[in-house]
């Protein structure tokens, strides 16, 4: 190669793109899975919330409260992780536990059982299958 | 064969061109600082890690109390906040942006679960200005914020680029000491605390000897590199970020002595004389010898201005006894002057209770 040539070299566009992957993957993998065992525990949370909306009789709305925090808070975290199936969900149900608490109904809500189920049984077969579909960044 | 060499040199210089700005984009994100606001840690620690994968620097805060602790700091020019939080909210937290940092802009990109138009509206209200629903696609957020990091990077231009258009209206081109723009609005501030606290304050009015002889013998670049010889040897005569220095003409300058007596005031009119006398200053065309007359004035601790008297009367007292030195004396030694009686009264003790 003569001194007049051009020499071929990493361009900013390469070096951007390697930095954006390489670097950080561990960190996305490692919150991946923080995520991961946080939906297993929601999962938890929901089964027995189900069970106690379906044993309340008069003083339901501390339930309904709390349906209301866990799924704004699944809606937001699977909104950043970018999983839209699980966000349409929490949100059906933070929707209808909005309504409950509003309107005072009583634990036989069909829309906030209808959501509930939804998201349990979502988060259901996410459990079981072997890997969360959990979109990485770049 | 000429065409294709041109066609590749052209493609190259694309090229060029093409990772010249994306370096630049990276070297611009590197320096601009986002704020990830969120009470989850989850999407707290995930949107951090893909704000720095995109090369920003990044803090977090999980409340809007903590956010509002980062931003008095003043190293973050971008805020990503999520809307519900315990204690002080997402929109809380916009209005206190809004009110408490004047100084430098921060951008404020509100990032919620909130999806309703009336939640937009509200959120633009509170002093948003974007407006982003979770579960967007990442390179959204990124494209949001570069949007954030452009604007950003325009208004602190223009924040520097005022300040020196602010700095240029009252500074002499040439000398770079104040101009009189900066004399006629600063001096009626110093007398004013001067008055209220009852502190000392002392001018000197200043004149070349013989400059336009000096701009007639040698030129007026020697003229003009005198006088920048004057400023710099006067400025190491007085105290910095106390006294100061004003071009109010020609060869005229006047030095404000804050908490300065008479009797002080004297002392650095014989020290800029003897200065001034020492060394000769080399312009261009040859080494000249300058030699200075200075009137003093000055308002003693608590002595107060008659009413009728004004900032004039005090600049003109100035004027007067420089005038009055360069006829008596000439080139010599300045006189100890007589204190300003002729304008002001001194304040007896009887006079403050």
């Amino acid at each position: 190669m003569t001194s007049t040539e051009r020499r071929p070299r990493r361009t900013a566009r390469a070096a951007a793109a390697a930095d954006a992957t390489a670097a950080p993957v561990d960190e996305f993998d490692r919150l991946r899975e923080i995520f991961q065992a946080r939906l297993r525990g929601e999962h938890l949370q929901l089964v027995l919330l189900s069970a106690s909306l379906a044993r309340a009789d008069e003083s339901q709305s501390w339930i309904f409260e709390d349906l209301k925090f866990r799924a704004h808070r699944l809606r937001g975290g699977a909104g950043v992780f970018e999983i839209t199936e699980l966000a349409t969900a929490a949100n059906a149900l933070e929707q209808a536990a909005i309504l409950a608490c509003e309107t005072h109904t009583g634990n036989t809500d069909a829309s906030v059982w209808s959501a509930l189920g939804a998201l349990v049984a979502l988060l259901d077969g996410m459990q079981n299958a072997a890997t969360l579909t959990i979109a990485r960044a770049g | 064969m000429h065409r294709e060499i041109s066609d590749r040199s052209t493609a190259n210089v694309e090229v060029d061109l093409e990772d010249t700005i994306l370096t630049r984009r990276m070297e611009a994100r590197s320096t601009c600082r986002v704020l990830v606001v969120d009470d989850d840690d989850i999407v707290r620690a995930r949107l951090a890690a893909l704000l720095k994968a995109a090369h920003y620097d990044v803090e977090v805060a999980a409340s809007g109390e903590q956010a509002m602790r980062v931003l008095h700091q003043g190293q973050c020019q971008i805020l990503l906040t999520d809307w519900q939080m315990p204690d002080m909210d997402g929109l809380a937290l916009c209005r206190h942006v809004r009110i408490d940092h004047t100084e430098s802009y921060v951008y404020v990109l509100m990032f919620t679960v909130r999806d309703s138009k009336q939640d937009l509206l509200a959120g633009l209200a509170a002093g948003a200005d974007d407006y982003l629903v979770k579960g967007a696609p990442i390179d959204e957020i990124l494209a949001r914020l570069d949007v954030a990091r452009r604007i950003t990077h325009v208004e602190h231009s223009l924040r520097i680029s005022n300040r020196e258009n602010r700095r240029l209206a009252v500074t002499d081109p040439l000398t770079g000491a104040h101009n009189l723009r900066y004399l006629s609005k600063q001096l009626p501030r110093e007398l004013a605390r001067s008055q209220r606290y009852g502190h000392p304050l002392a001018i000197l009015s200043c004149d070349i000897d013989d400059f336009k002889q000096v701009n007639d013998r040698f030129g007026h670049e020697a003229g003009d590199q005198l006088l920048r010889a004057f400023v710099a040897l006067s400025e190491g005569c007085i105290r910095r970020d106390i006294d100061w220095l004003a071009r109010v003409g020609g060869d005229e300058f006047m030095i404000v002595l804050p908490e300065t007596t008479l009797q002080g005031a004297n002392r650095v009119a014989r020290k800029l004389r003897r200065v001034f006398a020492l060394e000769p200053v080399a312009t261009h065309a040859a080494q000249i010898r300058f030699t200075a007359s200075i009137g003093v004035t000055a308002l003693e601790a608590n002595q107060e201005l008659d009413a009728s008297a004004q900032l004039k009367d005090l600049l003109r007292a100035a004027d007067r006894q420089l005038y009055a030195n360069k006829r008596r004396a000439g080139r010599a030694d300045l006189e100890e002057v007589a204190a300003t009686e002729p304008i002001a009264r001194k304040r007896g003790r009887n006079d403050i209770n």
